[in-house]
C-alpha cells in the first residue's frame, strides 16, 4: 500500500472520528432538555440521557408507512439521537408475535400500539413496563391504574352502510342488522376483539351468542380483511353494510366523496374502545421508548395523529372536544356504558372462541 | 485412460480426498437435517398442548389438539373442499396445459414464440395480484365485467366468490407450470412411431390412444400429482375468493387457525397439517416412483431429432389461435389492464367517462418514496439472491452425487431433496419460526428477527425444483469429459470452473430465474417470519398494502414488479440461451 493511500486512510478515519465526536457533542447538547406541548412537558434528564445510549426504539403498530412518516417528522427533529423504526402489523404479528417472542425471551419491538386483545396474555405473563413515570400519565384516564398501558387514542366500532343503497333508518337497533334481507348485501369484519366483545361483557354470554349466531344466520359476507380495507370494499360497492367498522375510517372514505356512513343503534352507546399502548418489559430500548410515548401521549402528538390519521384523541384535554370526533352527531350526548377493562378482557377469549367456531361454519 | 471411480470422483472434486464416502453422506445428514427438522417441531407442536410455540414442554404432550381438530365438523369440510378444489385446479390446468403443449410442440401453429412467452410471462404477476384484479372484475357487486355486462346486456351478476371460480382462477394459473412440463415431453416424442402407425392405417384417434397418450402417462401422471401438491399448499386463491364466502381449503384453514391471536392455537395448526402432510408424503413417493418411470421411456428418443409436426387446415388455425388469444386475455391483458385502471383511482371505480375525469397518478408518484420501501427491496434482493446462490449450490451437489456417484443411500438423498415440495409454506412458516425461536438459544448470534430464517425457508422449499433441474442438466454431461481433464491433472476447481460450469450455467440460470422470482412473490413464509424492518420483504409490503384498502397503491407497485421480473427474466433467458449456445459450441 502506497503512502498516498495511507494518507487518504489517515484522514477519512479522522474525518469520520471527528464527525461522531462533533454528533456525540451536539446529542449531548441535547440531553439537557427535551420538551413537548410548548415547553410543558418535560421529560425527566435520566430518560433522556438513558434513550441517548440505546439510540433506538422500535415501534410495532397500526399506522399506515406513509401515516407514520409524516407522525415521526416532529419526533425525530426533536430527538435526533434516537431512531424510531416502525413496523406497520396487524394483531397477529403485533402483539401475538411478542408474547411469543417474550415467552422465548426476546424483545423485538419496544412499543407496541393497539394491544387491547394481548393485555390479558401480557397482564398474566409480566410483560409490560410500568409507565406511570411517564410526564403525560396523569393527563389521561383511558389508562391501566398500575402502568402497565395507557390509551394513546380512540376509536369507536359501529355500522357503516351505503348511503345510496340502506339507509340510517334500518339500522336504527341491533336487531335491524340480524335481518334475513341483508343477505351478502352485508358483511362481518372477522373482528371479534371489537363491538362482539363488548357486547358479551355488557349483555352476558346467553343474549350475545343468540344474536351472533341470527347475525351468522343472515349469511352476510365473512370477510377477513384489515379495518382499512373493509371501508375501500364499502367505499367501492362490494357490499352496502359493514359491520363490525370503526368510524374515522368511513369519515375519511366520505371526505374523499364516496357516499358512506357510520352509525350505532339505538341505545347505550358502548363502541368507544381504548387503542391501548404498552412498551415490553426487557426492552434493550426502555428509555427511549419511554421518551417516545412521552412524544406520543403529549397533545402535540395526539393532534398530530389526529390530523394524519383520524383518530380521536385519549388526552383529557381533548377526548371529548367535538371537533376531534369523526361523527359527533352519532356519538355526542349519548348515554356511554364502558365495560371495566378486565371484564371486557375476560369476555374477550370467550368471544372470540364462539366467533370463530360461527366464522368457520360450526 | 485413467479410470476413475464415481464415488471418488465425487469426493476428490469437492476436495475430500482423504473421506472418500464421507461427502455424500455428510450431505444426506445435511438435506436431511433441513428437511426433516422443520418437520420434526411440526410433529411435537401437534402433540404440544401448549397453544405458544416458545411455551413447549415434554410434560405437555397428549393428545388433545388432534382431538379437537378432528372431532371437528369443519374440519371434514375443509378436507373436502380441499379435494375438490385440488381435483378440479388439476383437471382444468392439466387439459389446458397439456393442449397449449401440444399445439406448440407437435403442430405448425404460426407465432409459436409470441405464445411461449407469453405464457411464461403469466407466471410473473403475483398470486395475490391476480386474484385481486379477478375480484375487481367479476365481483357481484363492484366488480368491472359484472357491471358492464349488467349495463349492457342486462345480464345478473356473476358471483366469484366460489367454488368454481376458486377452480378456474386456480387452473389458469398454473396452465404454465403444466404447459412448461409438458412441452419438452410432447416435443421429444419421436414421429417415427406416428408415421409408421400411419403408414399401417391407423386413425388420428387410435395413434392418439394407442401411441401418444402410453408415451406421455407417465410424465402426466407425475405433472398431475406435482400440480395437486402445489395446489394443496397454495394461498392466495382461497385467501382472497374463497374466504368472503365462508368455503376454506387447507392452507386458509391453517392461516384462520393462526391469524387471530386471541385464539391462535399453533398446536391445533400443527394437528391439522399431519393430515395433509401424509397425503402430500403419499403423492410426493407416487410423484417420485412415476418420475423414475419416465426414464424408461427415454430408450426411444433420437438425438438430434426434430419432431415432425402437424399440419392444421387455415380453420383450426384461426379456432386454436382464437382460443390461445382468449387465454392470454383472460390471464394476462385483463388483470393487467385492470391493475392500471385501478392504480389511477382512490378507490376501485368501474370504467367510465364519469370515472375519467377522478383519475389522478398519486400511486404512481408515491411509489419511489414509500416509506420501509427501499429497506424491504433490500431485504428482498438479500434473500432472494443467497436463496438462488443457495439453492443451487446443494442443488448441484445433490445431482453431482445422484448422478456421478454410486452412493448406497443416493434414492434417500434424492428423496429428501424432492420432499420439500410437499410442505406448504404456511406449515413450513410455523416450524421456521419455532425453529428459530429456539436456535437463538444456542447459536451465538442473533438469528430471529434477521432474513436468515426465510433463506433457510426458501431454500428448503425450492430445492425441490433445483434438483430435478441440475439433475436434468447433469444428466445430459457426459463424465468422459471430466475424466479426460482428471486424467490431463486438472484439479476439481479446474474441472468445474472450465467444464462444468460453462456447460451447466444455462441451467444455473434457469434455477436463479426461477428461484429470484418466487421469492419475490412468496407471501406465506415471509408473512409468517418476519418481525420488523430489519426482516420485512416486498412481499409483506405488499399484503399490508392490500389489508389497509390501498388498491392503488398495491396496483402500481405490482405492476412495477411484474415489469421488473419480466423484463429480468426476458435479459436472464437471453443470457441463458447465449450460454447455451456456448455451452453446445464447448
Amino acid at each position: 500500500m502506497g503512502y498516498l493511500t495511507k494518507g487518504l486512510l489517515i484522514v477519512v478515519a479522522a474525518a469520520l472520528f471527528s464527525w461522531r465526536v462533533l454528533s456525540g457533542v451536539e446529542a449531548a447538547a441535547a440531553t439537557a432538555r427535551v420538551a413537548f406541548d410548548d415547553g410543558s412537558i418535560v421529560v425527566p434528564p435520566n430518560i433522556v440521557e438513558g434513550a441517548m445510549r440505546e439510540g433506538e426504539v422500535r415501534i410495532r403498530g397500526t399506522m399506515e408507512p406513509p401515516e407514520w412518516a409524516e407522525y415521526v417528522k416532529p419526533f425525530q427533529q426533536r430527538v435526533p439521537f434516537v431512531r424510531a423504526s416502525f413496523t406497520r402489523a396487524d394483531g397477529a404479528a403485533r402483539w401475538g408475535r411478542v408474547v411469543m417472542e417474550h415467552r422465548a425471551g426476546k424483545v423485538i419491538a419496544d412499543v407496541v400500539t393497539g394491544l387491547s386483545g394481548g393485555i390479558p396474555q401480557m397482564v398474566q405473563y409480566g410483560m409490560l413496563e410500568d409507565l406511570r413515570d411517564l410526564p403525560t400519565f396523569p393527563v389521561y384516564d383511558q389508562k391501566d391504574p398500575q402502568g402497565r398501558w395507557i390509551a394513546t387514542f380512540i376509536t369507536s366500532w359501529g355500522i357503516g352502510y351505503r348511503t345510496d343503497r340502506a339507509s340510517k333508518k334500518e339500522l336504527r337497533s341491533w336487531e335491524d342488522l340480524v335481518n334475513a334481507k341483508w343477505g351478502k348485501r352485508l358483511a362481518i369484519g372477522d373482528k371479534p376483539n371489537l363491538t362482539p366483545h363488548v357486547m358479551w361483557a355488557l349483555w352476558g354470554p346467553e343474549k350475545t351468542k343468540n344474536w351472533l349466531t341470527r347475525l351468522f344466520a343472515v349469511k352476510p359476507q365473512l370477510r377477513k380483511e384489515g379495518a382499512g380495507m373493509l371501508v375501500k370494499l364499502l367505499a367501492a360497492g362490494e357490499y352496502d353494510i359493514i359491520f363490525p367498522v370503526h368510524d374515522r375510517e368511513v369519515r375519511s372514505a366520505a371526505r374523499a366523496g364516496a357516499p358512506v356512513a357510520w352509525t350505532f343503534p339505538e341505545g347505550p352507546y358502548f363502541a368507544a374502545d381504548p387503542s391501548d399502548t404498552g412498551i415490553i418489559k426487557g426492552s434493550p430500548n426502555l428509555n427511549a421508548a419511554k421518551l417516545f410515548l412521552t412524544y406520543m401521549t403529549s397533545k402535540e402528538g395526539q393532534l398530530l395523529e389526529h390530523k394524519i390519521t383520524g383518530t380521536v384523541p385519549a388526552h383529557r384535554e381533548l377526548t371529548n372536544d367535538a371537533r376531534f370526533l369523526p361523527w359527533p352527531e352519532e356519538q355526542l350526548g349519548r348515554k356511554v356504558v364502558t365495560p371495566l377493562v378486565l371484564e371486557r378482557m375476560q369476555a374477550l377469549k370467550e368471544t372470540t372462541e364462539f366467533w370463530k367456531k360461527l366464522m368457520l361454519g360450526g | 485412460m485413467r479410470t476413475v471411480d464415481n464415488a471418488a470422483n465425487a469426493t476428490e472434486f469437492l476436495g475430500w480426498r482423504h473421506a472418500p464416502a464421507r461427502f455424500p453422506f455428510l450431505l444426506l445428514v445435511s438435506v436431511g437435517a433441513l428437511v426433516i427438522l422443520p418437520l420434526f417441531f411440526l410433529v411435537f407442536g401437534s402433540l404440544s398442548s401448549s397453544k405458544l410455540l416458545g411455551e413447549f414442554d415434554l410434560a405437555n404432550i397428549g393428545m388433545q389438539n388432534y382431538l379437537e381438530v378432528y372431532s371437528s365438523p369443519s374440519t371434514y369440510r375443509v378436507i373436502k373442499n380441499t379435494f375438490v378444489y385440488t381435483i378440479g385446479t388439476v383437471a382444468l390446468s392439466l387439459s389446458g396445459g397439456t393442449a397449449l403443449a401440444w399445439v406448440l410442440a407437435r403442430t405448425d401453429i404460426p407465432f409459436k414464440t409470441f405464445f411461449f412467452v407469453g405464457i411464461t410471462m403469466s407466471t410473473a404477476m403475483p398470486g395475490l395480484l391476480q386474484a385481486m384484479a379477478w375480484v375487481l372484475l367479476l365481483s357481484p357487486r363492484m366488480g368491472y365485467l359484472n357491471a358492464a355486462f349488467k349495463a349492457w346486456f342486462g345480464w345478473p351478476p356473476y358471483d366469484i366468490y366460489s367454488m368454481t371460480s376458486m377452480i378456474a382462477l386456480e387452473g389458469l394459473r398454473m396452465i404454465p407450470a403444466v404447459f412448461l412440463m409438458m412441452w419438452p415431453i410432447l416435443r421429444h416424442i419421436p414421429a417415427s412411431l406416428e408415421e409408421t402407425a400411419r403408414t399401417c392405417g391407423s386413425s388420428e384417434s387410435a395413434i392418439f390412444r394407442r401411441i401418444l397418450l402410453p408415451l406421455i402417462m407417465p410424465g402426466l401422471l407425475g405433472v398431475s400429482l406435482y400440480i395437486m401438491i402445489t395446489v394443496i399448499g397454495v394461498f392466495d386463491v382461497p385467501g382472497i375468493i374463497g374466504l368472503p364466502a365462508g368455503i376454506y381449503v387447507f392452507s386458509t384453514r391453517i392461516y384462520a387457525e393462526v391469524s387471530n391471536p386471541v385464539t391462535a392455537n399453533y398446536g391445533a395448526a400443527c394437528a391439522l397439517s399431519m393430515v395433509f402432510l401424509a397425503i402430500l408424503a403419499i403423492g410426493a413417493s407416487l410423484y417420485f416412483r412415476i418420475i423414475k418411470n419416465v426414464y424408461r421411456f427415454e430408450v426411444v428418443t433420437g438425438k438430434g431429432y426434430q419432431p415432425k409436426q402437424l399440419l392444421l387446415g387455415w380453420r383450426s388455425k384461426l379456432l386454436v389461435l382464437g382460443l390461445m388469444g382468449i387465454y392470454l386475455l383472460v390471464t394476462i391483458v385483463l388483470p393487467t389492464v385492470t391493475l392500471l385502471w385501478t392504480s389511477l383511482t382512490l378507490i376501485p371505480l368501474p370504467p367510465s367517462w364519469q370515472a375519467l375525469s377522478q383519475l389522478n397518478l398519486q400511486a404512481w408518484a408515491n411509489i419511489a418514496t414509500y416509506p420501509n420501501l427501499w429497506r424491504s427491496i433490500l431485504n428482498t434482493v438479500v434473500v432472494s439472491v443467497s436463496t438462488s446462490a443457495a439453492v443451487i449450490a446443494l442443488s448441484f451437489a445433490v445431482s453431482y452425487v445422484l448422478v456421478r456417484t454410486e452412493f448406497r443411500l443416493k434414492r434417500w438423498l434424492d428423496f429428501l431433496a424432492f420432499s420439500p415440495h410437499a410442505v406448504p409454506g404456511v406449515i413450513l412458516g410455523v416450524s421456521l419460526l419455532w425453529l428459530s425461536l429456539y436456535a437463538d438459544k444456542v447459536l451465538p448470534v442473533a438469528f430471529y428477527g434477521t432474513v436468515w430464517p426465510m433463506v433457510i425457508g426458501f431454500t428448503i422449499l425450492f430445492l425441490p425444483f433445483g434438483t430435478r433441474a441440475t439433475t436434468a442438466g447433469l444428466v445430459q454431461l457426459h463424465k468422459e469429459l471430466e475424466e479426460a481433464a482428471h486424467v490431463s491433472g486438472g484439479s476439481a476447481i479446474l474441472v468445474f470452473r472450465t467444464i462444468i460450469f460453462p456447460l451447466l450455467s444455462p441451467t444455473f440460470v434457469i434455477v436463479f430465474i426461477w428461484t429470484f422470482g418466487h421469492v419475490f412473490r412468496f407471501t406465506q413464509l415471509p408473512l409468517m417470519l418476519f418481525t420488523g424492518e430489519k426482516s420485512q420483504l416486498l412481499a409483506v409490503l405488499l399484503w399490508y398494502m392490500w389489508d389497509s384498502g390501498a388498491f392503488n397503491m398495491i396496483s402500481a407497485f405490482g405492476l412495477t414488479l411484474i415489469a421488473f421480473l419480466s423484463v429480468l427474466s426476458l435479459v436472464l433467458f437471453r443470457l441463458q440461451r447465449r450460454l447455451a449456445v456456448a455451452g453446445e459450441a464447448f
